[in-house]
C-alpha cells in the first residue's frame, strides 16, 4: 500500500516536472516572439483632423509627419528599425479622435501616437495615453496640455497659446492699444487663446474689456461683433480657418473697424481676409515665408520644405501654409532622437524614452528645421520661437520673431511631470 | 441698445429670407417626393463653390447667378435619373433618407477633392456700406442678398399658383395616382421638382457666397436650420416655410441684443419648441 503510494507520488512529481518545463519553454517562446526584433518596424501612428473645420491643419500635419518618415526610412529608419505611419481621420470631432486613438494603440499596435492640432482631442487623450502606456506627440496649442491637464507621457512640439499671447502682448502694447476685446471659438484652444491674452495682458498693463465665445463654424458673426464695446482698442480672436475670413470680413461690413489679432492663419491667403486685410495680426509658431526666418535657420528650413513639397513663399500645391504644419515633421523627429538617446525597445522602456527626452536640447537641423530648441524637463514643452505676422501689401509676412529665451521669463512650467 | 436692436433684426431678417429660400428647396422636395434630402445642404455648397470659380475666371459674381442654378441643375438630374427616380413610389422613406445621406457625402468629398479644405472668400460684389448710426454700417450686398432671396421666393410662389407645371406640382403633391390617371406626366414632375429644389439650395449658396467664407462642408449649419424650419412650418408648408424661418432668425436677433448669442440661439430654438408644441402638426396645413 505504502509502495503505491510513493509510486504514485513519484508519478505526479514527474508529471509537474514535465507541466513545469513546457511552461517555461512556452514562456520563453511567447517572450521571444514578443521582443521587438531588431527588424521589427516601429509603429506610429497618427490621429488627425483630416476633414472637418480642421482639416487643413490636419492635412498639413499629417503630410509632414508621413514625410519625415518617408525620408528616416530611406536613411535606414530609426535605431535600424523601419518605421511604418498609419493615419485616422478624427474628423475634427473628439469623440471620434479618441475612438481612432484606441484603435491605433489596440488593434495597430502603435508605438507612438501624433495628435494633430484638435485641441479636444488631445486633451482627451492624456489620460488615454497614460493608461495604455503610450507616448504621444500633440501639435494642439491649449495652454493646459503641457500644465495640469498634462502628464508625462504627453509632449508637445510646438509652442502654445500662452506664448503666443506674450508676443502678442509685446505688439499689441506698442501698435494696436490698451483696451481689447475676447472672442474664441467655444471650445478647448478658443478659451485657452482668451484665457491665456487676457492673463498675459493683466500682467503688461493691457485690459481685456469684455470676452465672448462663438461656435465653430458661426456662420454670422455680427450678434457677436455687436457687442464689441467702443472703448475696445482691438481684438483677439482665438479662431482658425472659415471662422477668422467670416470674423474679419464681417468686422469690416459693420463698420467695425479695429485691429484683429488672430489665433491663426493657417492656410488663409490674403486676398481672402477682404478689403479688412490689413487689420489683421497673428501671433504663430512659425513664418510662412522662408525669408521671414533667422538667417542660420533658412539652409535647413529650405531643405526641410524642398522634402515636404513647400514653396519659398509657404505653400504647397494643395494650398496648404506652412508657419503651423511643421510640427508634425519634428514630432517625429523628436521620437526618432528619443528612440536614440534611450535605447527604446518597446513600450516597457518608455520610461527610458521620456527620461532621454526631458530637458533635451536640439540644433537646427532638417530634423528641427524651426530651429534649436529644448524640450522643457517639467512640463515636456518645446520651447521654440514665435512669429508676430500681418496681413500688408497682398501676403502674411513676418514682422518679429521673439525668441524663446526671450518668452521663457515670463513664461514657467505649470507642473512637474518627472514627480509622477 | 436701440442701434444694436436695429442692427441685430436687420441682420436677422437678411438671413431669414435667405434661409426661407434655401427652406423651400427643402420643403417642395419634401412634399412632392416625400424625401428628406440631407443632401441639400451639399446642393447649398455647390452653388456656393460654383460662385467661387465663375468669380475667379470671368471676374463678375453677377455671372454666376445664371451658372450656378445651370450646373446645380445639371447635377440634380443625373442625382435623380441615376438614383431617386427609381425608389420614390412604393419604397419606405428610410431608402431615400439613406440614398441622400450617401449623396451628401459623395458631393461634399467631390467638392473637397475640386475645392480643397482651405476656405476662400471672393470680393464683395455691392461694395457699398448702408449707414445705420454712429459709425455703424451694414452691408448694401446683404441687403440686397434680402431682396433677391424674396424675389425668388415671390417668384416661386408665383410659378406655383399661376402656372400649368405649377398645377401639376401641387396636382401630383396630393395625390400623384388621381394626377397620373388625369394625364400629368408624374415622372418629369417628380424630376423638375427635385431639379427645382436642387436650384433653390444653389442659389442660397450663390447669394451668401460674398457674405461667408466657401468651404465644401459649408452646408451642414445651414442645413440644421432648414430642417428646424420646415418641421414647425410643417413639411410641405409653403407659407409655414417662410412664417417659420422669420421666427427663428428674428426671435435669434432679438435675444442677441439681450443675452449671450450662444444663449440667444438656444432660447431662439425653445420659441421654436414652443412653437411646435402649440401646433405639432405644423405652423400651417398647406
Amino acid at each position: 500500500m505504502e509502495g503505491r503510494v510513493v509510486k504514485g507520488s513519484v508519478i505526479l512529481s514527474r508529471i509537474a516536472l514535465v507541466f513545469l518545463a513546457v511552461v517555461v519553454c512556452a514562456s520563453f517562446m511567447w517572450g521571444t516572439c514578443n521582443a521587438a526584433s531588431s527588424k521589427d518596424p516601429i509603429v506610429i501612428g497618427g490621429v488627425y483632423d483630416l476633414t472637418g473645420p480642421l482639416s487643413t491643419h490636419g492635412r498639413g500635419g499629417s503630410m509632414t509627419a508621413k514625410a519625415a518618415i518617408d525620408r528616416i526610412n530611406k536613411a535606414g529608419g530609426i535605431a535600424g528599425r523601419p518605421v511604418k505611419y498609419i493615419v485616422e481621420d478624427s474628423a475634427t470631432d473628439p469623440a471620434t479622435g479618441l475612438r481612432k486613438l484606441r484603435k491605433l494603440i489596440l488593434k495597430d499596435k502603435c508605438d507612438f501616437v501624433l495628435i494633430g492640432v484638435n485641441s479636444g482631442v488631445a486633451v482627451g487623450a492624456i489620460p488615454l495615453a497614460k493608461e495604455m502606456n503610450t507616448i504621444i506627440f500633440t501639435e494642439a496649442t491649449a495652454r493646459d496640455i503641457t500644465g495640469k491637464k498634462g502628464n508625462r507621457y504627453v509632449f508637445r512640439a510646438i509652442g502654445d497659446a500662452e506664448m503666443a499671447a506674450i508676443a502678442m502682448a509685446r505688439f499689441a502694447r506698442t501698435e494696436l492699444g490698451k483696451n481689447a476685446y475676447g472672442l474664441g471659438a467655444d471650445y478647448e484652444w478658443g478659451h485657452s487663446v482668451i484665457d491665456m491674452a487676457e492673463a498675459v495682458f493683466a500682467k503688461v498693463g493691457l485690459k481685456m474689456v469684455g470676452k465672448g465665445f462663438s461656435p465653430v463654424g458661426t456662420l454670422d458673426f455680427v450678434p457677436y461683433l455687436s457687442k464689441v464695446p467702443k472703448q475696445a482698442d482691438f481684438l483677439v480672436a482665438g479662431y482658425f480657418t472659415n471662422d477668422v475670413l467670416n470674423l474679419v470680413n464681417q468686422a469690416w461690413e459693420i463698420g467695425l473697424r479695429k485691429p484683429v489679432f488672430v489665433g491663426s492663419v493657417h492656410s488663409i491667403r490674403y486676398k481672402d481676409l477682404g478689403p479688412g486685410a490689413d487689420l489683421v495680426w497673428c501671433g504663430t509658431y512659425g513664418s510662412r515665408s522662408l525669408s521671414g526666418y533667422p538667417q542660420d535657420v533658412r539652409a535647413a528650413q529650405k531643405a526641410y520644405r524642398n522634402a515636404v513639397g513647400l514653396n519659398d513663399e509657404g505653400w504647397d500645391k494643395n494650398e496648404l501654409s506652412a508657419e503651423y504644419i511643421w510640427a508634425g515633421w519634428e514630432g517625429v523627429s523628436w521620437i526618432k532622437k528619443g528612440v536614440e538617446d534611450s535605447g527604446w525597445k518597446s513600450r516597457d522602456d518608455n520610461l527610458k524614452f521620456m527620461k532621454a527626452l526631458e530637458g533635451a536640447t536640439v540644433k537646427t537641423s532638417i530634423d528641427f528645421p524651426t530651429g534649436g530648441k529644448t524640450m522643457r524637463a517639467e512640463d515636456h514643452q518645446a520651447l521654440t520661437d514665435i512669429y508676430v505676422l500681418k496681413a500688408e501689401k497682398g501676403s502674411l509676412v513676418t514682422k518679429a520673431r521673439v525668441s524663446a529665451a526671450e518668452i521663457l521669463p515670463s513664461y514657467p512650467p505649470l507642473v512637474d511631470f518627472r514627480k509622477e | 441698445m436701440t442701434g444694436a436692436l436695429v442692427l441685430s433684426l436687420l441682420n436677422a431678417a437678411v438671413w431669414a429670407c435667405v434661409i426661407a429660400m434655401v427652406s423651400l428647396g427643402l420643403t417642395l422636395i419634401y412634399g412632392q417626393l416625400s424625401i428628406i434630402n440631407i443632401a441639400h445642404g451639399a446642393m447649398y455648397a455647390i452653388g456656393a463653390i460654383s460662385t467661387f470659380y465663375m468669380t475667379a475666371f470671368l471676374g463678375s459674381w453677377a455671372y454666376s447667378l445664371v451658372a450656378g442654378p445651370l450646373i446645380m441643375a445639371a447635377v440634380a438630374v443625373v442625382i435623380y435619373l441615376a438614383t431617386l427616380r427609381y425608389r420614390i413610389i412604393g419604397y419606405p422613406m428610410a431608402t431615400t433618407l439613406i440614398i441622400s445621406y450617401g449623396l451628401m457625402f459623395i458631393l461634399e468629398q467631390t467638392l473637397f477633392l475640386i475645392f480643397g479644405g482651405a476656405p476662400r472668400n471672393i470680393p464683395n460684389p455691392l461694395p457699398f456700406q448702408v449707414p445705420l448710426f454712429g459709425r455703424t454700417t451694414y452691408s448694401g450686398y446683404r441687403i440686397f442678398a434680402a431682396m433677391f432671396s424674396l424675389a425668388i421666393i415671390g417668384a416661386l410662389v408665383t410659378f406655383l399658383k399661376k402656372t400649368k407645371l405649377g398645377l401639376w406640382i401641387r396636382a401630383t403633391s396630393q395625390d400623384h395616382d388621381t394626377a397620373s390617371a388625369m394625364g400629368i406626366p408624374v415622372p418629369s414632375v417628380y424630376m423638375f421638382t427635385f431639379v427645382l429644389g436642387s436650384v433653390l439650395a444653389a442659389l442660397g449658396g450663390v447669394v451668401v457666397a460674398p457674405m461667408t467664407s466657401i468651404t465644401p462642408g459649408m452646408g451642414h449649419d445651414i442645413l440644421i436650420d432648414a430642417f428646424i424650419i420646415v418641421i414647425v412650418a410643417g413639411f410641405g408648408s409653403i407659407p409655414g416655410t417662410i412664417l417659420s424661418a422669420l421666427i427663428l432668425s428674428l426671435s435669434n436677433g432679438i435675444f442677441s441684443v439681450f443675452f449671450d448669442p450662444v444663449l440667444a440661439k438656444g432660447m431662439s430654438l425653445a420659441v421654436m419648441v414652443g412653437v411646435l408644441y402649440w401646433r405639432p402638426e405644423g405652423i400651417m396645413r398647406y
